[in-house]
């Protein structure tokens, strides 16, 4: 070969390449085409399966040209990244799950959950109802219920607690939020006095699940704005330290846990002579006709 | 405008020729210009794609294979005979040829150059 050859085989070498080139540009750049059309279908089993009909459809209208000219489907879609499937062989051959298989498509969790695809999934959750109020047995639109004194519903309550509201019933403003923050926030043993064994300060400590059950019922019954568990439920275990011993503001001076047993039981006592003595209705929120019986009681079996 | 497909590759594959690529070489053009042409046109066809379609495909992959792989295959034929469609991604499958041909017009001396101008004026 002469030196001229060698050039000249050079030159072409290099344009072959430069030609290669380009045509991987065209292909680079109609590739992102694809996908951005796929991307404007989301991207889950149904877009994938769309994709593929389109390839197949491709494959139709260009058929025998595109195979003759030895590209395949197949090619493509390994190329796009959905892995490789021959589709020269035909329809009967199309093996959608194995396509998917090796694509390692990210199923939609919530399609997934439901058994229903993204797209349907999604849909059907943005135009879903909301599930009915625990309390609305009286069926009170959902945005009434903090003006009847009732509850918010669950996800009223999730909103406002993400986003700061309020509502707008007995209790006032932030009353939720309020709520959240006794449980989430105070720490119970810290704020809670002590038993005294002199009995000067008998202030029973609230069990975890009373104090649960108080935080989850945000109904107010703490500051004396609702009456909805006043009555009849004055003397219970439950309502002791929120209505009578304590002012009423703060349940997380109430803890039965870890309560004496003298203690404990005096302000039982001490709550339903203070909720007889009233018939049934709250008077004195101080609890101190409590306070007073359960020293005596604490004294005595001291 | 949809023109013959097989008389466009015959053409492309002649430039090739007058390029001095060999012929394993031209192969590999046409296979790489085809999946440029291919994607192109995969591309317009699914922009085109009803929703009724798009639903009755993620119903039927819900179902069972052979239902998913009936539906594929009815739309498939029903878009076969659609030549709006066929039309549409032509020429999305044109316009990629037309780039390339545009690239190939530089390539070679003066006497390939004329020769390359002679088959596109065939085109």
């Amino acid at each position: 070969m002469s030196f001229e050859n060698l050039d000249k085989t050079e030159s072409l070498s290099e344009r072959f390449q430069g030609v290669v080139d380009n045509l991987g540009g065209l292909l680079k750049a109609q590739e992102d085409k694809l996908r951005q059309a796929i991307g404007d279908l989301s991207c889950d089993r149904r877009t994938c399966c769309v994709a593929l009909t389109a390839l197949m459809l491709a494959k139709t209208a260009f058929t025998p040209d595109l195979l003759e000219a030895g590209i395949t489907a197949g090619d493509l879609i390994g190329s796009l990244g959905f892995g490789g499937v021959d589709l020269n062989a035909g329809l009967d051959n199309f093996d959608v799950d194995g396509v998917l298989a090796q694509a390692e498509v990210v199923e939609n969790p919530i399609a997934s959950k439901n058994n229903m695809s993204g797209y349907h999934s999604m849909k059907v959750a943005a135009e879903a109802p909301l599930p009915p109020h625990p309390a609305d047995q009286k069926g009170i639109p959902i945005a009434n219920l903090a003006e009847q004194g009732a509850n918010p519903h669950p996800a009223q309550a999730d909103a406002e607690k993400i986003f700061g509201g309020s509502g707008s019933g007995d209790n006032g403003h932030g009353r939720i939020n309020e709520t959240l923050d006794v449980k989430n926030t105070l720490p119970v043993a810290e704020k809670l006095p002590s038993i005294d064994d002199s009995g000067s300060e008998t202030i029973i400590p609230a069990s975890a699940d009373q104090l649960d059950r108080d935080v989850q019922n945000p109904d107010g019954s703490n500051d004396g704005g609702d009456s909805k568990n006043i009555d009849g439920d004055l003397g219970s275990r439950e309502n002791i330290g929120t209505h009578h011993i304590e002012s009423g503001h703060d349940k997380t001076r109430v803890d039965l846990s870890g309560a004496h047993e003298g203690g404990q039981e005096a302000v039982e006592l001490g709550s339903r002579t203070g909720a007889d003595s009233v018939g049934g209705k709250i008077q004195d929120t101080s609890g101190k006709a409590g306070r007073d019986l359960a020293k005596n009681i604490f004294n005595k079996k001291s | 405008m949809i023109q013959d497909i097989q008389k466009i590759n015959d053409c492309v594959a002649r430039i090739y020729e007058i390029l001095e690529f060999a012929p394993e070489q031209i192969e590999e053009l046409k296979g790489d210009l085809a999946k440029a042409q291919q994607a192109a046109a995969a591309a317009e066809m699914l922009k085109n794609l009803t929703q009724d379609e798009l639903k009755s495909i993620d119903e039927a992959a819900q179902k069972s294979d052979g239902e998913k792989k009936a539906a594929i295959e009815q739309i498939v034929k029903s878009r076969a005979a659609d030549k709006n469609l066929k039309q549409a991604a032509a020429i999305a499958a044109k316009k990629v040829l037309d780039e390339h041909i545009d690239y190939l017009k530089t390539q070679g001396d003066e006497a390939q150059k004329a020769e390359i101008a002679k088959i596109l004026a065939e085109m």
